[in-house]
């Protein structure tokens, strides 16, 4: 019985060895030529979102809806005109500009992104135009080789 | 509303000609004014959340120069997250909005009013409201600033002084002299900042009138000296809800609370713009008065039905007098509004509700935390429970403790739930017969200002909106919400709120739009026991 657990116990080591090396192996320290092209790789992606995210926003602000609901998912267009995208927004706030301070990936296929949105208010109690900034987080998806506004349905 | 301030004029014009047969409002009671002035705002609901901006105004419309204190409570359990001082000029207006500034909320002025703090055009961030409910203050709920992005906001006038022009050889007011405007721009407000700032420049409540003093300058309060010593209820303010990205917005008025206070000397309500530890280490000279509690006067409010005013719940002798009042003065057995929910795309018509109850008085009640100043109960304002803490008599009307540290096992429970029942109609009289309710599934209220959605609308980005959810077909109607914990049978709680509605319109460009209507209520039917 003694020998059994000595037995058992040898095996458990060695097996509990090899892991340990195998998690060494996929610990060993990463070569610079791929760090750098991973940081290439995430970097080219960050630069892609944010051109999309440019983009819609720049289609909004020429008030070109028709641009603006080609940024939207697949899934959203599926199921929504381009008519309804464009009932969902009013007039009160003309959009001016904005500027991206965050990106977010969650995974390879999703992100949030963070941005300062700069706009003019046109109230009629205050009977001025004001311009405001409010910042704004924005859910993206990747599908189809490509970054889509996951609009609120 | 107009029909109702047409009612009251007609019930005091009967009043007058009848000689004071107990048909009038007392001289000083505090009430939801019917005319939309008071000397108490609340604003029921600020957000920064989903794009959304809240834009504020309040306007002087008296000839005395006024001081108001300005305070954004947070929606969970109301600790105060931000703070200033206004000094309104005779006739003058300021204007602010808050909106997101990345991780909590700025405030953004353009106006030229005398602020203590100082207004930047980049925006104030909320930094040090963090401190209100993190570390020793922390309360059981979050402690991110994202818990600051919405809530509700009190404008509480401080004093007023009553500035002689031209100035005299023997002036009593300079300090509130420098708000006065010249072409356009005030003209000494950094005196005002100084005395705010500097707590030997307070004075003593009751002082006589003291050049240099903010109690000695600003004396007036329940009675107007320019306008034949009538009760003087200046303040007016208004609101909008403006969605940045959406871009449509929604108006609103603020409840105007008038009569609210008599103080008990000249410049009572009067404070410093800093900590108690920097004010004396006296709670009443610092910023976190005056509140809501610091009403002094028993709540009135008319009585439906007849027409005639009737005193209800006026309230209870000090201690616990101040939330006592304004919640006799708010208190509401049940809260209406209308709802729209119609989501076919193909009929051209989306729209979507969310309500707001905001229960402004609740943490006097609920938060009782003997050493921290920022908790509604503490002994600063001398309205904490010793050991063994909260019971259902000092809770009531409200149900259940937001943080306890007298119970016996210290309760920082992070919310502080109050019952209700819904009764939701379609247009056509028909009763939902199976509401549900998510997140949770009972009919609770658990914060101080609450939202809720009608299957699942969200127009508002809560995080803490309940949804109602009903599997009719309905398409739009009326919700009655019934307050009905134990705590709340014949008093009510003290509600104020709206609800606001979007609609999108497919057959048409940009007009998406969006309205905010005032919740209707029913008093509770028997006064408080």
């Amino acid at each position: 019985m003694r020998l059994f657990r000595f037995f058992g116990v040898m095996v458990l080591t060695l097996l509990a060895l090899m892991v340990t090396l195998a998690i060494g192996a996929d610990q060993q320290p990463v070569p610079p030529a791929e760090t750098a092209s991973a940081a290439e790789s995430l970097q080219a992606r960050r630069k892609a979102l944010e051109q999309r995210v440019t983009a819609k926003w720049d289609a909004l602000i020429r008030r070109d809806f028709a641009a603006a609901y080609s940024f939207t998912s697949p899934a959203y267009r599926k199921l929504y005109s381009k008519e309804r995208f464009q009932s969902t927004f009013g007039n009160k706030v003309g959009w001016k500009r904005i500027e991206i301070t965050k990106v977010d990936f969650k995974g390879d296929d999703a992100a949030t992104v963070g941005l300062n949105l700069y706009v003019v208010y046109n109230g009629f109690v205050e009977g001025k135009p004001i311009d405001m900034k409010t910042y704004v987080e924005e859910p993206w998806v990747y599908a189809e080789g490509q970054w889509w506004y996951l609009m609120e349905n | 509303m107009k029909k109702f301030g047409k009612m009251k004029s007609l019930a005091l014009a009967v009043g007058i000609a009848l000689g004071g047969l107990g048909v009038l409002p007392s001289a000083q009671a505090v009430h939801v004014s019917a005319d939309n002035l008071g000397q108490a705002l609340i604003f029921p609901y600020y957000t920064v959340r989903g794009g959304w901006m809240t834009l504020f105004g309040v306007t002087n419309t008296s000839d005395l120069t006024v001081a108001v204190k300005v305070r954004f409570r947070e929606a969970y359990n109301s600790r105060d997250v931000f703070d200033f001082n206004i000094i309104l000029s005779p006739h003058d207006v300021w204007t602010g909005w808050v909106a997101d500034a990345g991780d909590r909320p700025a405030l953004f002025s353009e106006d030229k009013s005398c602020t203590v703090g100082a207004m930047s055009p980049s925006g104030i961030p909320f930094t040090d409201g963090l401190n209100t409910y993190t570390g020793s203050a922390a309360d059981g709920g979050p402690t991110t600033p994202d818990r600051m992005k919405e809530g509700y906001v009190e404008m509480i006038m401080m004093g007023a002084a009553d500035v002689v022009v031209p100035k005299p050889a023997d002036d009593l007011t300079p300090l509130a002299r420098g708000a006065i405007h010249v072409n356009g721009v005030p003209t000494n407000c950094q005196a005002l900042i100084d005395a705010f700032t500097t707590y030997s420049q307070l004075g003593a409540v009751g002082v006589a009138p003291t050049a240099g003093l903010l109690r000695g300058e600003f004396q007036s309060y329940a009675t107007d000296p320019r306008n034949n010593n009538l009760p003087l209820n200046p303040l007016k303010g208004t609101f909008a809800l403006v969605n940045g990205v959406k871009g449509f917005n929604a108006v609103g008025l603020p409840v105007h609370l008038a009569n609210f206070a008599v103080p008990a000397g000249a410049g009572a309500l009067m404070t410093a713009q800093l900590p108690q530890a920097d004010a004396g280490n006296q709670f009443n000279d610092s910023y976190n008065e005056p509140s809501l509690y610091s009403a002094t006067t028993a709540a009135e409010y008319l009585a439906g039905g007849g027409g005639a005013v009737a005193a209800l719940n006026p309230g209870v002798a000090a201690p616990g007098a101040g939330p006592t009042f304004v919640t006799g003065a708010l208190e509401a057995a049940s809260v209406l509004n209308e709802w729209s929910r119609r989501t076919n795309a193909a009929a051209g018509w989306v729209t979507a509700t969310d309500w707001v109850i905001t229960f402004p008085t609740k943490n006097f009640y609920v938060d009782n935390d003997a050493g921290n100043e920022f908790a509604g109960r503490n002994t600063g304002r001398t309205n904490n429970i010793a050991a063994p803490g909260l019971t259902a008599a000092t809770l009531a009307p409200f149900s259940q403790s937001f943080v306890d540290t007298a119970a016996a096992t210290p309760v920082r429970r992070g919310q502080s739930c109050d019952s209700v029942s819904y009764q939701l109609y379609n247009r056509e009289e028909q009763r939902s017969s199976a509401l549900g309710f998510s997140p949770g599934g009972t009919a609770q209220l658990c914060y101080e200002a609450n939202v809720l959605t009608f299957n699942q609308g969200a127009i508002l980005n809560s995080p803490i909106a309940k949804s109602i959810n009903y599997p009719e077909n309905f398409t739009f109607g009326w919700l009655n919400v019934r307050f009905i914990g134990t705590n709340a049978a014949n008093r009510g709680l003290p509600a104020v709120g709206f609800g606001i509605t979007s609609r999108d319109d497919a057959g048409s460009a940009l007009l998406s739009e969006a309205g905010l209507y005032d919740h209707s209520i029913i008093r509770p039917v028997a006064p408080a026991p």
